[in-house]
């Protein structure tokens, strides 16, 4: 185990250097750039195959011990989160700030019981409740030149300083199944799933499902946020579109 | 009268070589992959209660043990949490996913290819298994447990082991693990929901998935050592295709 921890340190620690140097050199992806070229296909053929909606399952399916992968939170984040608000900002016609009391009863409560499919393996299930964020975009209305959503979080890389973050198409923020979650299973959602507020993309890895979001921003393109690829874990070499 | 012997044309050759490179990317980064999580269930998510396999390492109680189909076996001081580096490829999970998807679509691709060739009249003749292939089993595998080995049919034709090997590979062990493969992708499965649950959840896919490559493994170890023990007339087709045999007795 120590040589598995050692290598990731090398691996977020050599990122990060690439990342306050400005530029996305990274000794993994760069090695295997020219490999990615299967992801624009795999993107292409799930996109033809339209928005099916992903399996849904019933509450008592939901898995006992959901694991929890996250960065780092900033000391005393739950105390700040009487005073948490969501952003909303960039190519919309009307940015907004919501309180999370806001959120619940501004708009219709959904959601579903859901697989979650991490990246490296496991998957677990749970119920995920929230704002519909195909309802936020129609009250936010995002003008014809915004092609990603991207969300900011509170958790943090700490030896690079590195927040986490991540994006989707706007294809994909009009999935009917895609949640900005704030309930887990029928609870307030709790710290180590992503409280206040988590995105949840049931057809794509979990690594798209942001936790701790305090801003939502639509964009044009994804250069000059973080390494310029879209996400945390894309700037280190994981594909944008993850749905295989 | 016995089939012909088959024969290996360029694009035979070709695509054999293609293949070889496939399933050494496939399987290198594969391991890599399943390094991020060396767990293996019999569920569609990852339920402790039906872990099918752990490799040795730290249990639930602190000491070294691996769980084999629900058996918890000690293992004392050997600890393996993953598999050693340099059996796999890509560096790491961001890496080896690049790999392996670039290497499934090569895979992929070659395998079609190939399988419309098994079609043609010539191939299907040399290859397809019938009944009396069936009924030939139980000599043929007599005939490799011997040393040296019995190594073709009459005139050089394939014996009943190799015509079964050679066609339930690329027609049903290849499918099986490009299907369990796509199984694990959570955009196929909203695509196709039954898929999945074909192979009894995405973690039990995953699992038949690790099965499969196993199973082509110890075909392809069975394969190389007859290969090998055929001599080197036989590693000079490979490379040459060798000429189909104009007379003799058992010739065309």
């Amino acid at each position: 185990m120590a040589h598995d921890l050692s290598r990731r340190a090398f691996v977020t620690g050599a990122a990060a250097a690439g990342l306050t140097a400005g530029c996305n050199v990274n000794p993994y992806t760069d090695g295997f750039a020219a490999w990615s070229w299967a992801e624009q296909l795999n993107e292409r053929i799930g996109a033809a195959f339209g928005y099916p909606l992903a399996k849904e399952y019933d509450p008592e399916a939901a898995t006992p011990d959901f694991p929890v992968r996250s960065l780092t939170l900033p000391p005393s984040y739950a105390e700040s989160l009487a005073g948490w608000t969501l952003t909303v900002d960039g190519l919309v016609a009307n940015p907004k700030r919501y309180t999370m009391e806001e959120l619940r009863t501004a708009f219709v409560k959904r959601g579903a019981v859901t697989r979650h499919d991490c990246v490296e393996g496991w998957s677990a299930i749970a119920g995920w409740a929230g704002v519909r964020l195909s309802d936020l975009l129609d009250e936010v209305q995002p003008t014809p030149e915004a092609e990603f959503v991207v969300f900011y979080a509170a958790d943090f890389e700490p030896n690079g300083n590195t927040p986490y973050y991540g994006s989707i198409r706007l294809r994909d923020a009009r999935h009917p199944q895609t949640v900005l979650a704030y309930e887990m299973n029928g609870e307030p959602l709790p710290l180590d799933h992503g409280a206040p507020l988590r995105l949840k993309v049931p057809t794509q890895l979990g690594y798209k499902s942001t936790k701790f979001i305090h801003r939502v921003s639509f964009v044009p393109k994804l250069q000059g946020i973080g390494a310029g690829r879209g996400g945390y874990w894309e700037d280190f070499g994981y594909e944008h579109w993850a749905g295989i | 009268m016995p089939p012909p012997p088959p024969t290996y044309p360029l694009g035979v050759r070709v695509s054999h070589a293609l293949n070889v490179g496939a399933i050494v990317l496939l399987a290198m980064s594969g391991l890599q992959i399943f390094n991020a999580h060396p767990r293996l269930y019999a569920s569609d998510d990852s339920d402790p209660a039906r872990v099918v396999l752990t490799l040795p390492g730290p249990g639930a109680s602190g000491a070294n043990e691996m769980i084999v189909l629900g058996w918890t076996v000690p293992t004392g001081s050997w600890s393996m949490p993953a598999i050693p580096q340099g059996a796999t490829l890509g560096g790491w999970l961001g890496g080896s996913r690049r790999v392996h998807f670039t290497a499934a679509w090569l895979f992929i691709t070659n395998g079609a290819l190939y399988l419309s060739y098994m079609l043609a009249a010539r191939r299907r003749r040399a290859v397809w298994p019938g009944l009396s292939d069936l009924r030939e089993l139980g000599p043929s595998i007599r005939d490799h447990l011997r040393f040296p080995p019995v190594l073709h049919g009459p005139g050089g034709s394939l014996n009943p082991m190799q015509k079964i090997g050679y066609f339930a590979i690329p027609t049903l062990l290849a499918p099986f693990l490009v299907a369990t493969g796509l199984a694990m992708s959570p955009t196929w499965d909203a695509i196709v929901p039954w898929w999945t649950d074909l192979f009894g959840g995405r973690q039990f896919a995953r699992t038949w998935h690790f099965v499969a490559m196993t199973a082509l493994f110890a075909f392809i170890f069975a394969h190389v050592s007859l290969v090998l023990i055929s001599g080197p007339s036989t590693w000079a087709k490979m490379v040459t295709g060798g000429a189909t045999p104009k007379e003799g007795p058992d010739g065309p």
